[in-house]
Formats: C-alpha cells, sequence, structure tokens
C-alpha cells in the first residue's frame, strides 16, 4: 500500500516536528517555573530539590504536550501548504487500494511532490525562533537571579536609614567609617609638636567690635607661646601671630 | 531526483498520444478546440455523441479526420424519412454462387467503428430504434439473428437545429443513451478566412494524416480511463449534481441515473484528455452541460421567462 507508507511518512515527519516543539515548550515551562523558586529563595519541595521536582514537572507536560500536539494531525496541514498536494492527496486517500496504472501514477507524482517539499514547510520558524528568544531571555533572568542571590542577603541593614543619616552628621564618620584615634587613615603617624619653653607676650592694636576685641583680648592674655630652640616651631608661632592679627 | 515507476511511463506515454491526435486533426479542422476535446471524450469514455449544428460546419469532415488519425472504420449514414432499418443494419440477400444458393448476411453501413448518423431525427422512429439497439447493446438484430459490433464502437448522430418540419424529435428515452450533447458554434473570422484558404486552393484538400494510435491503443486508452481514480467527495458531487435536476422548481423532469455514470466517466476521459492522473471538480463542472443538457426539460414558466437548460445546469452546478 504504497499511498498507505506515504500517509505514515508525513505523519512521522509532522510528528518530530510536534516532539520539538513540545520540548521547546518544556524548557519554557521549567525555567518559568524555576525563577520564582530562586528569586524566593526556596530550595526544596516537599523534602525534594526544587529542581528535581521542576524537572518532574517538566517531564509530565512534556508527554501530555506531545499527546495533544499529536492528536491535532491532519493532512490537510501538508496540503495547505502546497495546494497542488491538495486534490491529489484527497483523491488518493481514497484509492489506497487501487493497483492500477493510473492510480500508480498518481501516486508517483505525489511521492515526488513530498520529497521535494520538505518537513520544513510546516514548521512554524517564527514561533519557534520566539520561543528561544524568550527561553535565552529567561536563561540570563535565571543566571541573574543565582548571581545576585537575593535569598542571602540581609537588606535590615541597608534599610536603617536613620542610623546612617545620624552617622553622616558625626564628627568622626568620613563616610566609610569612624575615625578613631590613630586610625591607619590619618596620614602618617601622630606627631607631637614641641612648643619649646620660649614664652611669647603678644600686644596687638586692633580696630572693630569692641566685643571681639574682648574676646580677642581675651584670647591674647591666654596665649603663651612658649619658644623652642626648634627654628620651626618658631616660626610656626610666628605665623600664628600674624594668623591672629589678620583676625583683628 | 525524480524516481518514475514504469506505470508512470505508460500513462505519460498515453497522454502523449493524446496531445498528438489534437495536433494532427488541427492540420484539416480550424479551431472548434472545444468540440475536438469533448468528442475525444465521448470516445475515451465509451460514449455515443448527439451533436446539433447548422449545415457546413464540418461535421462530417470532422469525423472522417479523426477517424484516420485513430485508426477506426469510419461510416456514414445519411437519414432520410424513407430509411430503413435494413438500409443500416445489413440485410440478407441471396448468393447464387455455383449450385448454391444460399441466404448471405451482408453487412450494412453500422458495422464499422465510428458511424456519424446525419440528421437522426429525419430517419423514422423505426430505423431511429435500429440505431440506438446498436448504440446501446453494442450489437444488431437482422431476423432471428444478432450480429455483434466490433469494438470500440462509436455512433455520432447529428440534428439542424433549424429545419424541424417533417422531422421525428428524438424521444427523451432515446436521447438518454447518448453521453453528451454538443453544440457546434460558427468559427470566428480569423477561423473562417483560414477555413476557406484551405479548402479553395485546391480541388481536394488533402492533408498528410498519420495515424496516431491504433486499436488496441484506443481500447488501452479506455482502460486508462475508467481507471482514473475520483475522491469520493467529488463523485458524490456529480451524483448530486444529477439529483439536483429531478427537483428543481424550474424543470418539468431531470436526468437519470445513467446521467451520473455518464457524468463520472466523462470526468474521468476529461482528466486523461487534459494529461493529469486523477480527477478534478473541474471535471465534472465542465463536462455538466453537454451531459445534462439533452435529459432535462424545462418547465412552462422556465419557458415563459426565457431560461436555457444550459443557464439551469449552471446555476445548480454553482449552487451544489
Amino acid at each position: 500500500m504504497r499511498i498507505d507508507d506515504l500517509l505514515k511518512t508525513l505523519k512521522r515527519e509532522y510528528q518530530k516536528i510536534c516532539l520539538l516543539q513540545s520540548l521547546i515548550d518544556t524548557i519554557i515551562v521549567f525555567l518559568v517555573l524555576n525563577l520564582p523558586f530562586l528569586v524566593f529563595g526556596v530550595f526544596e519541595v516537599y523534602g525534594f530539590a526544587h529542581w528535581k521536582f521542576l524537572t518532574v514537572l517538566a517531564a509530565f507536560f512534556f508527554v501530555l504536550d506531545s499527546y495533544w500536539r499529536f492528536k491535532q494531525y491532519d493532512v490537510t496541514i501538508y496540503e495547505d501548504e502546497n495546494p497542488e498536494l491538495k486534490e491529489l492527496l484527497r483523491t488518493a486517500k481514497d484509492n489506497t487500494d487501487k493497483t492500477n496504472t493510473v492510480s500508480q501514477a498518481l501516486f508517483d507524482q505525489i511521492q515526488d511532490i513530498t520529497r521535494n517539499m520538505s518537513s520544513e514547510a510546516i514548521v512554524p520558524t517564527r514561533e519557534i525562533l520566539g520561543k528561544i528568544v524568550f527561553i535565552g531571555v529567561m536563561s540570563i533572568m535565571t543566571i541573574s537571579a543565582g548571581a545576585f542571590d537575593l535569598s542571602s542577603t540581609d537588606i535590615s541593614d541597608t534599610l536603617d536609614f536613620e542610623d546612617e543619616t545620624n552617622e553622616i552628621f558625626d564628627a568622626d564618620y568620613d563616610g566609610d567609617h569612624f575615625i578613631e584615634d590613630g586610625h591607619e587613615d590619618v596620614l602618617g603617624d601622630p606627631e607631637d609638636i614641641e612648643s619649646g619653653e620660649l614664652l611669647i607676650d603678644i600686644e596687638t592694636e586692633s580696630s572693630g567690635d569692641e566685643q571681639v576685641l574682648e574676646v580677642l583680648a581675651e584670647s591674647n592674655e591666654q596665649i603663651v607661646l612658649e619658644s623652642s630652640e626648634n627654628d620651626f616651631n618658631r616660626e610656626l608661632a610666628l605665623d600664628y601671630m600674624e594668623g591672629i592679627q589678620d583676625i583683628e | 531526483m525524480n524516481i518514475k515507476s514504469r506505470d508512470s511511463d505508460k500513462y505519460s506515454k498515453a497522454n502523449k498520444k493524446i496531445g498528438e491526435i489534437k495536433e494532427e486533426l488541427g492540420k484539416v479542422i480550424v479551431g472548434q478546440e472545444e468540440i475536438i476535446d469533448n468528442l475525444l471524450v465521448a470516445i475515451l469514455a465509451d460514449g455515443n455523441v448527439l451533436l446539433e449544428s447548422n449545415p457546413g460546419l464540418g461535421k462530417t469532415k470532422t469525423v472522417e479526420t479523426l477517424s484516420k488519425i485513430i485508426g477506426l472504420e469510419f461510416s456514414r449514414i445519411q437519414n432520410t424519412p424513407d430509411l430503413m432499418p435494413s438500409d443500416i443494419t445489413g440485410t440478407h440477400i441471396i448468393n447464387e454462387s455455383g449450385d448454391k444458393t444460399e441466404f448471405v448476411f451482408q453487412e450494412g453501413p453500422i458495422f464499422a467503428n465510428i458511424i456519424l448518423a446525419d440528421e437522426i431525427n429525419r430517419a423514422t422512429p423505426k430505423t431511429q430504434a435500429a440505431l440506438l439497439e446498436a448504440m446501446q447493446e453494442k450489437q444488431v438484430t437482422v431476423g432471428n439473428n444478432t450480429y455483434t459490433l466490433d469494438d470500440p464502437f462509436f455512433i455520432i448522430a447529428t440534428q439542424n437545429p433549424l429545419e424541424q418540419e417533417g422531422t421525428y424529435p428524438l424521444p427523451e428515452a432515446q436521447r438518454d443513451r447518448f453521453t453528451l450533447k454538443l453544440k457546434l458554434d460558427y468559427p470566428s473570422e480569423d477561423e473562417e478566412q483560414e477555413i476557406v484558404s484551405r479548402f479553395t486552393e485546391s480541388l481536394e484538400y488533402e492533408a498528410n494524416l498519420d495515424q496516431i494510435i491504433s486499436q488496441p491503443s484506443l481500447i488501452k486508452l479506455q482502460e486508462f480511463t475508467r481507471q482514473m481514480p475520483i475522491a469520493k467527495d467529488i463523485r458524490n458531487y456529480a451524483v448530486s449534481v444529477v439529483k439536483e435536476t429531478r427537483s428543481h422548481e424550474n424543470l418539468k423532469y431531470g436526468a437519470s441515473p445513467r446521467a451520473s455514470i455518464n457524468l463520472v466517466n466523462t470526468a474521468k476521459a476529461k482528466a486523461v484528455v487534459e494529461g493529469r492522473n486523477h480527477v478534478s471538480v473541474e471535471d465534472v463542472e465542465n463536462m455538466a452541460v453537454p451531459v445534462l443538457r439533452h435529459r432535462i426539460g424545462l418547465s412552462f414558466e422556465a419557458e415563459k421567462k426565457g431560461k436555457t437548460k444550459e443557464e439551469i445546469i449552471k446555476s445548480i452546478v454553482n449552487e451544489s
């Protein structure tokens, strides 16, 4: 039964395409279900690893989806893609038991046409490409969800804005951490400056506000500089004096 | 790679022959492609043709040329009111040879493969009956003896649509025996000029005709026609078209189941003539008018409205 064999071949080609589509749909289902598990940090379901649970679910989906697609088969799928084939197949289906010359010529023609017509003709290329792109996007999202490991982050520390705000205004807070006495962030080791034993009384004449002058006069009295044999310290003291005069 | 079985090759060769027949006919007959196609359809479907045409349109020339090309014996019968059945079938004559005297059956003009029965409506009903027996049974009865006619056997009967006085119109039961009714129309101006040019340049225009196929090959072609696969829904469609004629409001009477058989057979033959290996819906639609037009009768209302049988058949085909 040549035409029976031919029709079976066409059906087998269709079933191969169905299996491919079911596989793609199954991958999509797996990725879509997997993502929330990662995001919310659920790694166990009923005592099993979440990926095992999803694999079983996906396998079940694959079987059901394939079965449903197989049931949709009708030879008109090929006829729609090739109108010339439509009438030929229709006639051949109703004459499968015929072995005469003209019927055989008909079967030969159908075989020629279907041989030249690949199963790609019935593959929904756009749909499959779209699904592959979607799988790509879902894969990236899955990887990203795994990389950031949102489930292990203790967000409570970062949410206490009030404490952070207070710290910012703390004089010892330099933005990264508190500056502690002797902290290495301070350039170099603290150096003691020796002022020496020279005492210098400074008298200045000033103008300006009497209150300011009083403060300054008060401050002048308190200024006691002890000179030292160190020239650097002497110069430092002179600079200091000049600075006070400028303020006045 | 184009793999073809031996069967495909055989069928392809047969199809090629049909093309060559048409080409050979074109050497003598100008135009009339549709009539030639339908004549070939009738021959392949092993059917008889009722040809309606005005005088002088080349009916005899066409059939005679066709018979030469397909290797069949041709015979012409001019029907007149005084024509007797024995003039068609043959008769017993006395043969005196030596001492013996015996009746010998002398075959009439009906003993050929293609018979052109001109103006069949001018023959008496009795003579028409003799022709019609030959058509249907492929045999003739003379006295107590029955003589079988050679295979293949076709009758192409003609009618003049103009002169109906003194004629004996074929009854419906007898018209039903014709597979197709064809109407020969006048040629176009160009075609007529070509015809005049061909047939006025010599006393006897004789084209160099080749015999394309033999009798056994023609019978093989007829077998191929019967083998032609047809889809069930197309066959059902043909039957539904014929059935519709029996209950149509514009028809007094419709076609018989013989019309359904003829419609399917001629659709198959049409597919062979077109070079296909399956029957399409268009084949049934194209053959519906020539198969049905002589088997239906218009109602009084339809005649009053000026409707034609062809219009009604086409409307049935479109609605089915």
